[in-house]
């Protein structure tokens, strides 16, 4: 356990956080195949960032939220970063991204966090309930990074990953490395 | 006649061995019993019952499933077993006195089981089969298993001879040249191997009790004697005997070709499993000709039920996580008392590492986690339902296998059972979560690959 950053994959039932990191990860997706619903499934991933480096992802793969039932409260104390997936063929879906964002905002304290809004199925067309505008106008709002993807093409998914990627090991690395020449808590015993 | 022999190997009932209770326990109803009277005395005839183990929900368990803590305790549960069982049957179980006698301790035949494992372990580690013994069988092979009269014709004496000098020279060089070995010398060679092994391949503290299994009353129960001695056996002994095992079981599937039936590759490869003479003159003395067409039977039941042979009896399983629970309840206290006497600081460290990883505490009722570290889907929580089974659960972490991690086969992971009331378990595919959960509700369960 702990090895990478822990990120959370969360967003309302049925939007595609499962298939948009299995086509991330194995790059295949059969389109409209229900597996059937997540419980909690956990996948490492190494991810490049912009600058070469491979990161190390841990992505949650979280289950699906209904009407009423909020993302559990543990999940925002462990996350080093959270991807807020909605579908665009749902309001509903989006304005529980909304939601989240806000409770992120709660929950997360001093602690930085990083944070990728991601809207799914913009190959469904005819369905679109969620105008990209309207979207973005939001995003610039709450100064997150959003964009429009579909589990049918995995190009779609790279800039957003690698964005996360690159932005967690910024972020994170004054913290996690020991200042030289101080000597470390805890490491005393070690060698 | 042809017909007739064939007809020899085939199985005449179908008969349930029972798992869940003591072999023991069931010899002594057994005999309480009028039905046990009726079915004694069956030694002679040649149709062997077809014995069926009937489907264990919580899986089974085979030799080479359990860690090697867990197996130390089946070895003492067996001997216990097998004690209670000869004793309850009338037969005499003495361990036999291993006999401190000068071995080799280097070359090929007359070599003890583990000298040899040393040295092959050099060449190829890992070996667990001695390398002449997996080549013997390998050149007997490479022929074909339809000569005719295969293990039962000899091959030339004197041509066996000089091929064994050889090879105590060249074998471990690599210079012997394989080309020449004549089929029926290989098998011969492969007899000569086994009779020479210093210490018999059957052990000397239970070569006896092997012997004495066909003085045993009914065929189940001489099943279930067997069963308790190989697991008794020590490892390299037993994996040595099922390679062998298996083996024959070719040989004989190829019947129609080779003529050798069931009872043919018995009767030929008995002594050479059964014989030995370093107990002294006494056994000797017992007719060696009644004692042969004994040890036949014996020999035709490990041939033909080695698959059964190989499991691990559920009452002793059961047994085990029985013992495995009483002694962490023990530990358990042992531990409050220590803590107790440490400091508090290290109590809130320990306390705050437990904080780090919330979602194994967080899994709700019914759901268990499976971690698989060598993958790229490291971990699954999964809704157990009545016919989930650990086949379904592998299956689910393989259809992403198509991945950039690894390729794995579905044939190399498999899902183990890890802790709670067991050391480690590898479980087959027919396992049924739910059961099992019940059974071991504090396990953890991981995907990870056989070591072999």
């Amino acid at each position: 356990m702990g090895k990478g950053y822990k990120v959370v994959v969360c967003g309302m039932a049925s939007v595609g956080k499962t298939a948009i990191l299995e086509q991330l990860l194995y790059g295949k997706h059969t389109v409209g195949l229900e597996e059937g619903a997540t419980m909690e499934d956990v996948y490492l991933a190494s991810v490049e960032t912009d600058r070469g480096v491979k990161e190390q992802l841990r992505l949650y793969d979280t289950r699906g939220l209904q009407e009423g039932v909020e993302l559990p409260k543990h999940y925002f104390s462990v996350a080093d970063g959270f991807v807020l997936v909605y579908a665009v063929t749902s309001l509903e879906a989006f304005q529980r991204v909304e939601l989240l964002k806000k409770e992120i905002d709660v929950f997360r304290d001093k602690k930085e966090v990083t944070v990728i809004v991601l809207g799914n199925k913009t190959d469904l067309l005819d369905q679109r309930q969620v105008e990209t505008e309207a979207a973005q106008q939001w995003a610039r709002v709450e100064k997150v990074r959003l964009w429009e993807v579909t589990v049918t093409d995995r190009k779609t998914l790279l800039e957003p990953f690698t964005f996360l990627a690159s932005k967690l090991s910024q972020s994170q690395n004054k913290s996690t490395f020991p200042l030289p020449g101080r000597k470390n808590k805890g490491n005393n015993c070690d060698n | 006649d042809e017909q007739k022999s064939v007809l020899e190997d085939m199985p005449f009932s179908d008969t349930d061995i029972n798992l869940e209770i003591s072999f023991a326990e069931q010899a002594a109803n057994l005999k309480d019993s009028s039905v046990g009277k009726m079915c004694k005395g069956g030694g002679g005839d040649t149709l062997l019952p077809n014995f069926r183990l009937p489907k264990d929900k919580t899986g089974t368990t085979k030799i080479g499933d359990l860690a090697p803590q867990d197996m130390k305790k089946v070895y003492s549960l067996a001997l216990i077993e097998l004690t209670a069982l000869y004793d309850i049957l009338g037969t005499e179980f003495k361990q036999q006195k291993a006999v401190k006698m000068k071995t080799k301790d280097s070359g090929l035949f007359g070599v003890p089981l583990s000298v040899l494992l040393e040295q092959d372990q050099k060449k190829v580690p890992g070996t667990k089969i001695p390398l002449i013994f997996q080549k013997l069988i390998a050149q007997i092979e490479e022929a074909t298993l339809e000569t005719e009269g295969l293990l039962r014709i000899p091959g030339v004496a004197t041509r066996i001879k000089s091929l064994c000098q050889e090879l105590e020279a060249k074998f471990y060089e690599g210079t012997f040249n394989w080309e020449n070995v004549k089929q029926h010398d290989a098998a011969s060679l492969l007899k000569l191997f086994i009779r020479e092994l210093p210490q018999p391949l059957l052990t000397v503290e239970y070569l006896k009790a092997f012997q004495d299994v066909q003085n045993l009353p009914t065929k189940k129960q001489q099943l279930q004697a067997l069963n308790l001695l190989v697991l008794l056996l020590p490892e390299a002994n037993r994996d040595t005997l099922k390679v062998l095992l298996e083996f024959l079981q070719r040989v004989i599937d190829h019947r129609d070709k080779n003529k050798m039936t069931l009872k043919n590759v018995a009767m030929v490869m008995a002594p050479n499993l059964f014989t030995f003479h370093g107990f002294g003159s006494k056994t000797i003395e017992q007719s060696e000709f009644v004692m042969a067409a004994g040890t036949a039977n014996v020999m035709r039941f490990m041939i033909q039920y080695q698959k059964l042979l190989w499991t691990i009896p559920k009452f002793i399983v059961n047994q085990v996580r029985k013992q495995n629970t009483e002694s962490q309840k023990k530990e358990k206290k042992d531990k409050a008392m220590k803590k107790l006497l440490k400091k508090m600081a290290y109590d809130r460290e320990k306390h705050e590492k437990q904080e780090k990883t919330p979602n194994d505490a967080d899994v709700p009722q019914g759901v268990i986690r499976v971690q698989a570290p060598h993958l790229s889907k490291v971990s699954m929580a999964i809704q157990l339902t009545e016919e989930l089974k650990a086949g379904d659960i592998v299956a689910r972490f393989l259809s992403q296998k198509s991945g950039n991690v690894q390729t794995l086969k579905k044939e190399e992971v498999f899902l183990y059972e890890i802790g709670g009331n067991i050391g480690e378990r590898c479980l087959d595919d027919d396992t049924y979560m739910k059961d099992l959960y019940q059974l071991n509700p504090n396990a953890e369960w991981v995907i990870k690959s056989k070591q072999s």
